[in-house]
């Protein structure tokens, strides 16, 4: 049976992964709007480092995290004055880290949702006197709600099974930064597989639920059409 | 819209149910194959002393280089090998004087069927299967068998027979899936296992010591208090957990 240390690992772990989607958000939201709807000299660098991540070994993204929060650099010392606090290594850096890291998968599913919504709608209301934020909450989100909450259960399932950048710039803390990955990663080093195969099975059934719930709103909406 | 609530309610049930240790304690940054070994510690201290202390664990030379690369905040560093004390000391993070040898740990050769035993290291020869080895540029474990293999004139004569793996953790669990016939392994590994398993301890004179060293961080706050934890560690009680866990105390550095 989950004991009680393995319970607050999953605790930890469906705390930074919920408060991670919860900041992708707004943020991927807004990103994907621009992305599909505008168009500037600059948008190609968007583009590229709201995807980055995804295509960077995570590794890379916690070192360039754990430089900007980190004492070493400018960034790191205005959020230390701010926070009276180093950010590294505390259990918002495991929130940030998760929300990065996932941040570019949700990006997508929200671009490729808001591509889905027909044009002339928004024309028709832009036609009918409509401005930018009111079409975009009347008429795109709405019509895309279930291509977005796809995109974040899609981030949560990301934001959960996050490794690489979470070692790095949050560390491996019992208690306090250890998620559910970084524990079967110490239980496989230290060799107890008891632990490490409890945890594996609550990874596999968390990523099953996340994934039928993904799949299921995907398939609904292309039913719709 | 009862789902919804139940849905809502339990979200804030996730956010606000796990507490935090306080993150003023101090924060050891520390080998993850010393996990087990040191949270029992670290239970104890905090039961006898009702003072707390946090634990990252990793590879130790990750460790050290996200300290002296990237100020990660250790307060100290329990590690294992020197390689990674000579990285801080290198960028002046510790300093020689405060290091000091947690424990040691010995190198042995295992096997698991009773045909397999020897009496002595270099009747190894003589014998027949596979040798399960770590990596030496992996593994520090890897490092230390290959001296051994190389000092005690063995290694040429069995190069055909020795299987590469990754860790020390790796090598045991080939001899227990049967795979290989003879592993090289930690003392701390056997010490800890709940199969039947025939060992013989390699001459220590064949390899460098496996020292497993602790240093407070010179610039941190929290000096006294991670000098304060490093004398439980000393003290009786400290080191009977360590000897429960299969490391030497108190062998030459």
């Amino acid at each position: 049976m989950i004991s009680s240390s393995e319970l607050q690992i999953i605790l930890i772990s469906l705390r930074a992964s919920f408060l991670a989607i919860l900041i992708i958000l707004p943020l991927g939201v807004f990103v994907a709007w621009i992305i599909t709807k505008t168009d500037f000299k600059g948008k190609f660098f968007l583009e590229l480092i709201s995807s980055l991540p995804l295509a960077l070994p995570p590794v890379v993204t916690g070192y360039f995290l754990l430089w900007i929060l980190g004492s070493g650099s400018i960034t790191g010392r205005y959020i230390e004055i701010i926070f009276s606090d180093n950010l590294a290594f505390t259990w918002i850096s495991t929130i940030l880290a998760a929300a990065v890291v996932s941040f570019p998968l949700s990006v997508r599913a929200f671009t490729v949702a808001f591509q889905s919504v027909d044009p002339n709608l928004e024309q028709c209301a832009r036609g009918l006197g409509a401005n930018n934020i009111k079409i975009f909450f009347t008429i795109t989100l709405p019509l895309s709600l279930k291509g977005v909450f796809a995109g974040l259960i899609l981030g949560f399932a990301r934001a959960f099974s996050e490794f690489g950048a979470t070692i790095i710039v949050a560390g491996n803390i019992p208690g306090e930064t250890s998620t559910v990955p970084l524990s079967i990663y110490s239980n496989i080093i230290i060799g107890d597989s008891e632990s490490a195969t409890r945890l594996i099975l609550v990874s596999i059934f968390i990523a099953t639920i996340t994934l039928v719930v993904h799949n299921r709103l995907i398939h609904i909406g292309t039913k719709q059409k | 819209m009862k789902l919804k609530l139940i849905f809502i309610s339990s979200l804030f049930f996730i956010i606000f149910a796990c507490s935090n240790k306080d993150t003023d304690s101090p924060l050891i940054f520390a080998a993850a194959s010393m996990y087990d070994v040191l949270t029992e510690i670290q239970k104890n201290y905090e039961d006898e002393y009702n003072r707390s202390i946090r634990f990252n664990f990793g590879g130790s030379n990750a460790l050290a280089i996200q300290i002296k690369s990237y100020n990660a905040p250790a307060d100290g560093v329990i590690f294992a090998g020197d390689e990674s004390m000579r990285i801080l000391l290198d960028h002046a993070v510790i300093m020689q004087k405060d290091i000091s040898v947690v424990a040691n740990n010995l190198l042995a050769l295992a096997w698991v069927d009773n045909q397999n035993s020897l009496q002595v290291f270099g009747d190894l020869v003589s014998t027949k299967g596979k040798i399960a080895i770590a990596d030496k540029d992996l593994s520090p474990a890897g490092l230390y068998a290959h001296q051994a293999l190389e000092t005690s004139g063995v290694f040429d004569k069995v190069i055909d027979r020795l299987v590469y793996l990754s860790d020390v953790r790796a090598t045991l669990n080939t001899l227990y899936s049967g795979n290989t016939d003879y592993a090289f392994v930690y003392l701390s590994d056997l010490k800890n296992s709940n199969k039947k398993i025939g060992y013989i301890l390699i001459n220590q004179d064949y390899y460098d010591p496996i020292n497993y060293n602790m240093a407070p961080v010179s610039s941190s706050n929290h000096f006294k208090d991670i000098n304060m934890f490093f004398d439980y560690i000393y003290s009786k009680s400290g080191h009977e957990v360590f000897e429960n866990y299969g490391f030497i105390i108190g062998a030459k550095k």
